[in-house]
């Protein structure tokens, strides 16, 4: 599959992630590492860089705002960077430059170890086994690092504006959420998925495309990173066009 | 299992390494590859697990060609094909009880976890790694993993054994085991195919060998 190129090997796999169930026997195990390796290894980083960009936007934006009379208008500008724009972009570009290479690093050694050979002899698909968990891990840990960002910018956010104007939570949560439009939940969400299939996808098929010998690990890491770059920035513009289509703004 | 090999030709990077290739093997016989380094004999082995697809000709299983075998009489096959790689195979990131677990999930999903434990048990008794199970496999030795690696293929009770360097890594005394428990394989009916130069092993199991030069030709042993 790997040699007809990219798209029949995307369509492979998302036809086999769909039929998940089918394989759980030998692939549940490595959806679980998975999730683990993205979702939660990686929740300290995400948690930092995501009170560090709320506490930042407070910080920055504030006193300009309110300097202008404009001091409401800081929920706005946190909705659109921590939930629509900046965030989703950042937790994305963290799983592509972590767990991206990190796959891609993994599948290429296999290759040159014949540790993917030996799963086609024992009559596993390295793609049901490997592959498939791996995008569908992928899926799920960026939709969990995604809410933990929010959590914890808008949190960051609240905790740096007290500093400026003591606000009640239930005030500033409510506030918040009277700004938050629905779009900008289902747009988050789809931008994220849709990262974290493309990531695990492209991934996935560099370290897959490694032929025989290890010097080739890095150079498809190289390729990987930079075609997930390339294919991260499509995704994010295109779906903040389309939100702009469709809310104005 | 009767194995034949039908008129195999391949080439790799334009460099033609089979051309009209013919051989065959029996239940209960073994069939072994030499040749000098580089002529193909890891090339052979690729060809006759099934991991690669020659150019041309098809490699028959009971008479039935590998391409044209269903989903469910493919994967018979490969629950009926051991096959042991000479840099063991075994995948780094799990540890030695993981990998033994993967093709007893794939082909008995509905025999129980502790029965398939227990079968994991015995063998890797049998190989002396029973106190290794826990742990991952890079901490193994060579001659350790390869033996892993055989435990692996034999794991299943295959009715063929196909064996990149056959003992290439493993000590004077498991390599006479081994010998012997390859014997002991054949004359249970298991058919092997092993790609060495080893005299040990061309000696006390060939019944056919096929050497390889600058384009293929064999003899009969």
């Amino acid at each position: 599959m790997i040699a007809y190129g990219f798209l029949p090997f995307s369509a492979y796999v998302i036809s086999d992630f769909i039929f998940f169930h089918r394989n759980r026997s030998i692939s549940f195990d490595v959806l679980v590492r998975q999730v683990r390796f993205t979702g939660v290894e990686a929740l300290g980083l995400v948690v930092l860089i995501a009170m560090l960009i709320g506490a930042l936007i407070i910080v920055q934006g504030y006193p300009l705002l309110a300097a202008i009379g404009q001091g409401n208008w800081i929920y706005d500008i946190l909705i659109s960077t921590i939930v629509r724009d900046l965030g989703p972009f950042i937790v994305c570009f963290i799983v592509l430059a972590r767990s991206g290479t990190a796959i891609t690093t993994e599948l290429g050694n296999m290759v040159v170890s014949k540790e993917i050979d030996a799963l086609i002899s024992m009559g596993v698909s390295p793609i049901s086994y490997l592959v498939a968990p791996r995008v569908l891990g992928m899926v799920i840990s960026l939709v969990l690092l995604m809410s933990y960002f929010v959590a914890c910018g808008i949190f960051g956010g609240y905790l740096v504006s007290n500093a400026f104007q003591s606000i009640p939570v239930s005030t500033f949560f409510a506030r918040l959420i009277g700004e938050l439009h629905w779009l900008d939940i289902v747009i988050m969400l789809v931008k994220v998925a849709l990262s974290g299939l493309f990531i695990s996808l492209i991934s996935s098929y560099h370290g897959l495309t490694v032929n025989r010998a290890i010097t080739e690990v890095p150079q498809r890491n190289i390729k990987a990173v930079g075609r997930g770059l390339i294919s991260l920035c499509l995704i994010h513009v295109g779906l903040t066009l389309l939100y702009i289509v469709l809310v104005g703004n | 299992m009767n194995i034949e090999f039908k008129g195999i030709t391949h080439a790799v990077k334009n460099r033609e390494v089979f051309c009209d290739l013919n051989a065959q093997v029996s239940s209960g016989q073994c069939l072994v590859i030499s040749g000098r380094s580089g002529c193909g004999k890891t090339l052979f082995f690729s060809i006759a697990s099934d991991i690669i697809r020659p150019d041309k000709g098809q490699m028959l299983i009971d008479s039935v060609a590998v391409n044209d075998m269903n989903a469910q009489k493919y994967s018979e096959f490969r629950r009926n094909l051991g096959v042991v790689f000479q840099l063991s195979g075994l995948i780094s990131n799990l540890t030695l009880e993981e990998n033994l677990m993967l093709p007893l999930n794939r082909h008995y999903k509905d025999v129980s976890k502790p029965e398939k434990q227990e079968r994991i048990r015995s063998i890797a008794r049998e190989f002396a790694l029973e106190h290794y199970l826990a742990q991952r496999t890079e901490q193994l030795s060579s001659g350790q993993a390869s033996l892993a690696g055989l435990a692996r293929a034999l794991l299943l009770k295959p009715k063929a054994v196909v064996w990149d360097a056959p003992m290439a890594e493993i000590d004077e005394q498991w390599s006479q085991y081994v010998l012997d428990l390859l014997l002991c394989l054949k004359q249970q009916g298991t058919t092997l195919i092993l790609c060495s130069n080893r005299k040990e092993v061309i000696e006390k199991l060939a019944d056919t060998q096929l050497e390889l030069n600058s384009k293929v030709c064999f003899s009969e042993h």
